[in-house]
């Protein structure tokens, strides 16, 4: 009985579907350009969210030793340094190697610090890096206050800038996201309601011959889960092409600073929600459609 | 079969349909229902079918109150009664087969018993050619022929009709009419709501007169009074 039932709701549903193959064209078409956008905006985010965790990771406190340090003195400040609350790492840079850095940076023009070997006017130094960017001028406050420490530079201003720009971005991915997500729903129910509108007298008939709701529930949410599992794929798989390529591009240009994010696992989750949130909409927007026209 | 107990039905804008109607209406009986237009003929029938309930009073269908069976039951219930309305209420988007076969399929028939019985009952009223069009293909006397051939599939022992006659000409009139004798001469239970005084007349079966919702007269061999 029941699997008659099952048979019977598939059979309706396709049946119902290639009839009314406009009608579910269009539908589906809707719930495409939705979803399309949703996860658009969701790759937008992630991107956002990625490049806003990239900025802030390049984010360092620089300190500066005086000349006269020893280096029990420097071993002293490297775990004072790791101590102060929200470091994260630590690396001590003694003064030749930044002058070696420096004549490398320079290239050709390196010829300039020649003789500087025997008198090395740079100074040893730390990079500390923050567990979270926010948190620098702190550990720049501290790291000032410890003995031996002449300067402590972390790019005062400029970061306090930067930090409210990947704030907003953040911010703003969210609300998007948020934005579109209400949009799709919204859309997606609109236009399944709408597929069903029409129906209300036939299912009223059904009923007067002794139909039972879920004999004249069933066919619909099936159409509408297939509906929505159809333009959620079809956006799906537009994003996937779409973004694969442009990542690809990104990469073949190779602008190291702007890496999208690549990490399968995280795609396959904004693809995944978009087919979950297809087939979801779907069901729920038939089912509540049809509610209306059962009370006969 | 049916009975009804001093029902009365106001609508919610405070129409009275029906005022304090006792009825009863016996296996095998045709029964024939005149009256003007918003007397309550399609009221009592909305009743009997359970689409409305009943203000007051009780409807009793095979010795159930039809007014307290769950949503589920009056599914069950509604499986055993046959209804032929004036406008046909075919499914336009479904074929002669698949609109009666509609009806079997909700009262649970297997497959194969449906593809039995429905070019049966199709013969019956003379459109088994027509199996595979759909309902605007058809003519208005042919499509309630699909709806009675629809009423009759499951074998109903109540068959219910409102005007049926209503939108039909002289001869398909009279061709329906036939068919629901015939149906009747088989042992179901005939209720028509009818404007067609002249077949009332002809036929000479029991008449229930509505006047302004309340029951007029009743007349085991009757003709229709109302307005001759």
């Amino acid at each position: 009985m029941a699997l008659r039932m099952l048979w019977r709701w598939w059979r309706e549903a396709l049946v119902s579907l290639f009839r009314n193959s406009w009608l579910a064209a269009s539908a589906t078409g809707m719930v495409l350009v939705s979803l399309f956008l949703l996860g658009f905006v969701s790759l937008l985010a992630l991107n956002a969210a990625h490049f806003s965790r990239m900025v802030e990771g390049e984010i360092e406190v620089a300190v500066f030793m005086s000349e006269e340090v020893t280096p029990d003195i420097i071993e002293q400040i490297n775990r004072e340094l790791e101590g102060i609350e929200g470091v994260a790492g630590v690396t001590f840079i003694p003064k030749d190697e930044a002058l070696e850095k420096l004549k490398k940076d320079l290239g050709e023009k390196s010829r300039l610090l020649t003789g500087l070997e025997e008198d090395n006017p740079l100074p040893d130094a730390f990079r500390v890096r923050p567990q979270d960017a926010s948190q620098v001028a702190l550990i720049a406050k501290q790291a000032a206050a410890l003995p031996g420490v002449e300067k402590v530079r972390y790019g005062e201003g400029v970061v306090e800038k930067l930090l409210k720009i990947t704030d907003w971005m953040r911010i703003a991915a969210v609300a998007l996201v948020v934005l579109f997500g209400f949009a799709a729903v919204f859309l997606t129910m609109t236009t399944i309601r709408f597929s069903i509108l029409n129906r209300e007298e036939e299912i009223g008939i059904m009923k007067l011959l002794g139909a039972t709701n879920w004999f004249v529930r069933g066919p619909f949410i099936l159409q509408g889960i297939i509906i929505g599992f159809s333009g959620a794929a079809f956006a799906a798989g537009l994003l996937y092409w779409g973004y694969s390529s442009l990542v690809q591009r990104v990469q073949e240009a190779a602008f190291i600073f702007l890496q999208p994010v690549t990490g399968n696992d995280i795609l396959l989750m904004v693809y995944g929600s978009l087919l979950a949130c297809g087939v979801l909409l779907g069901a729920f927007a038939s089912a509540l459609s049809v509610h209306r026209f059962l009370t006969v | 079969m049916v009975r009804l107990y001093n029902v009365t039905k106001v609508y919610p804008n405070g129409v009275k349909a029906l005022v304090d109607v006792t009825l009863t209406i016996d296996p095998g009986e045709f029964v024939f229902m005149v009256g003007p237009s918003g007397a309550g003929k399609t009221t009592l029938i909305r009743l009997i079918c359970r689409e409305e309930l009943a203000t007051r009073g009780q409807v009793i269908f095979n010795g159930k109150n039809i007014g307290r069976l769950k949503s589920r039951e009056v599914a069950l219930f509604r499986r055993q009664i046959g209804m032929v309305f004036q406008d046909y209420r075919l499914l336009p988007r479904k074929t002669i087969f698949e609109n009666v076969a509609l009806a079997m399929e909700i009262a649970g028939k297997p497959w194969r018993e449906i593809k039995k019985r429905v070019p049966e009952v199709l013969a019956q009223v003379g459109l088994l050619s027509k199996i595979r069009c759909f309902p605007s293909q058809l003519s208005g006397g042919e499509q309630q022929r699909v709806s009675l051939a629809r009423a009759l599939v499951n074998r109903p022992c109540l068959l219910m009709a409102d005007e049926p006659t209503g939108n039909l000409d002289a001869e398909n009139a009279r061709e329906l009419i036939r068919l629901l004798m015939e149906i009747n001469r088989e042992g179901t239970t005939v209720l028509m709501a009818t404007h067609a005084w002249d077949i009332v007349n002809l036929l000479k079966k029991r008449v229930i007169a509505l006047k302004e919702g309340c029951l007029s007269e009743q007349d085991v061999q009757g003709s229709y009074r109302y307005g001759t």
